[in-house]
């Protein structure tokens, strides 16, 4: 009986180490999109998880140091392209995508993870409206976090010189696109707010795609601005875009030449509302002068009046003596002809009695007086 | 505080408060008066910071203990593409100003 096949017969091990050169060699580089499950994280600080679609599944592992470099949230569910190669495990029989890198698909893994930080972030208050602080009308020193390089600060300077030149500006240099740059943002606030004197702080970044955009976006940016001390402003991209520094800030202008509308006074109608002010000014003290002047008026007419009623009063009451006066008085009694016979000291004779021959009187009549001698008393 | 240590703001608000209280009536005669004085001083102050010429725009270099900020002179036309030689001219006259 001859053998059924004339063929090689393979040990397990053969016949794996032969798969595990085909597919080693044949998938030595390879892009695979799905996506991700089974996600776990043990402590050795590789990351295994799974790629799959409605049809497949392919193990795969992301080792310590590829994982490290991983710059967005890897989670269940999310949507990725990695790149790496097929590896065969011999004893298990098991192979598994070896990744080298992993990025998010599209705008809808990014905004996935954008909106759960949105939502969490909103969730704690951090774009609450009673957060938001007034900035100074009339600002003296003012903090810009931004490139000194770019155009954004030109923008916004060329308004400000035009409105308001006489504020001081401090640009705080910092990186605002690419890795790293929301940790410079965020380092850029916490130092404005050392600075002594700062009215607020403008951060300032022209337009751009929304990966340019994207340090506006994180949260390390988001929870700078929420901590800062100081009113911040955001203006960042052009009118359309919105990030949530934007949420954050106490102020969004659209751009930063909005900003330099906004933040600054313009100093021509500053000067008109100060003349304003100097015609209140003048006005309230000439009233509180015209009022104090009537009230002094007032306050003399009203005591002219009152000596002139008492003065009357008493013109009345002194009419009225002399009246009564007159009534009892000599005066009228010597008209009818009676006289008032006056001894050498002045005092009224009673009595005859009080006179002896040679004594000197005299005679009051209703007019006149004579000097008499006496030359005998009876 | 010394009126010449106020800032802009400062100064508007004690203005404000000023002439609210003037405009209410509040106070006798010769408080009126005093903050009238105070208001005109404190116009003058308004008017002399409203027209100080132009500060300076710098890039920071480091903060002191006391916050005082260390700065680097800011050229805004040196990289500037458009409109190179009017800002070139404008920076020059602002430096002659200072």
């Amino acid at each position: 009986m001859g053998r059924l096949f004339e063929t090689e017969v393979y040990t397990v091990s053969e016949l794996t180490a032969e798969i595990k050169g085909v597919l080693e060699s044949g998938f030595s580089d390879v892009l695979v999109r799905g996506e991700i499950s089974g996600l776990s994280r043990p402590r050795s600080g590789h990351v295994y998880l799974n790629l799959k679609d409605e049809g497949a599944v392919i193990r795969a592992v992301l080792w310590k140091s590829t994982a490290a470099r991983v710059d967005f949230e890897l989670e269940d569910g999310a949507e990725v392209e990695a790149r790496g190669r097929l590896t065969l495990y011999a004893p298990r029989g098991d192979y598994q995508l070896d990744i080298r890198k992993i990025e998010p698909v599209g705008v809808g893994a990014l905004e996935l993870a954008f909106r759960r930080m949105f939502a969490r972030l909103q969730a704690e208050g951090l774009f609450e409206e009673e957060r938001k602080r007034r900035l100074p009308r009339f600002p003296a020193r003012v903090a810009v976090v931004t490139s000194p390089t770019g155009a954004a600060i030109r923008d916004l300077l060329q308004v400000q010189r035009r409105r308001w030149p006489g504020a001081e500006i401090i640009i705080i240099p910092a990186r605002v696109q690419g890795d790293g740059a929301a940790v410079e943002i965020a380092q850029a606030i916490a130092l404005a707010n050392r600075i002594a004197g700062v009215d607020f702080i403008i951060l300032a970044r022209g337009g751009g795609s929304m990966e340019d955009l994207w340090a506006f976006n994180e949260e390390i940016t988001a929870r700078a601005i929420a901590a800062s001390r100081l009113p911040i402003v955001s203006a960042v991209g052009h009118e359309v875009d919105v990030t949530i520094a934007d949420f954050v800030a106490d102020f969004r202008a659209l751009t930063p030449s909005e900003a330099g509308e906004r933040c600054f006074p313009d100093r021509a109608e500053v000067g008109t509302r100060l003349d304003v002010i100097k015609e209140r000014l003048a006005r309230g003290v000439s009233d509180r002068i015209r009022d104090a002047r009537l009230e002094l008026d007032d306050l003399s007419q009203r005591s002219d009046r009152a000596v002139a009623r008492w003065i009357e009063n008493h013109r009345h009451k002194l009419a009225r003596i002399a009246a009564s006066l007159d009534a009892l008085g000599p005066l009228k009694v010597l008209a009818r002809g009676y006289s008032l016979t006056l001894k050498s000291d002045g005092s009224v004779a009673r009595s005859a009695a009080e006179f002896k021959v040679g004594d000197r009187l005299e005679t009051r009549l209703a007019t006149g007086s004579v000097i008499s001698r006496v030359t005998e008393t009876k | 505080m010394d009126d010449s240590e106020l800032t802009f703001e400062q100064a508007v608000d004690q203005l404000e408060k000023i002439v609210g209280r003037l405009e209410r009536g509040e106070g006798d005669l010769s408080t009126a008066l005093e903050s009238f004085e105070k208001g005109v001083r404190l116009m003058a102050r308004c008017h002399r910071l409203l027209d100080e010429v132009e500060r300076s725009v710098g890039i920071l270099t480091g903060v002191d203990e006391e916050g005082n900020p260390e700065v680097a002179p800011f050229d805004a036309s040196a990289t500037e593409a458009p409109g190179k030689q009017q800002g070139r001219a404008r920076s020059k006259r602002n430096a002659a100003e200072e």
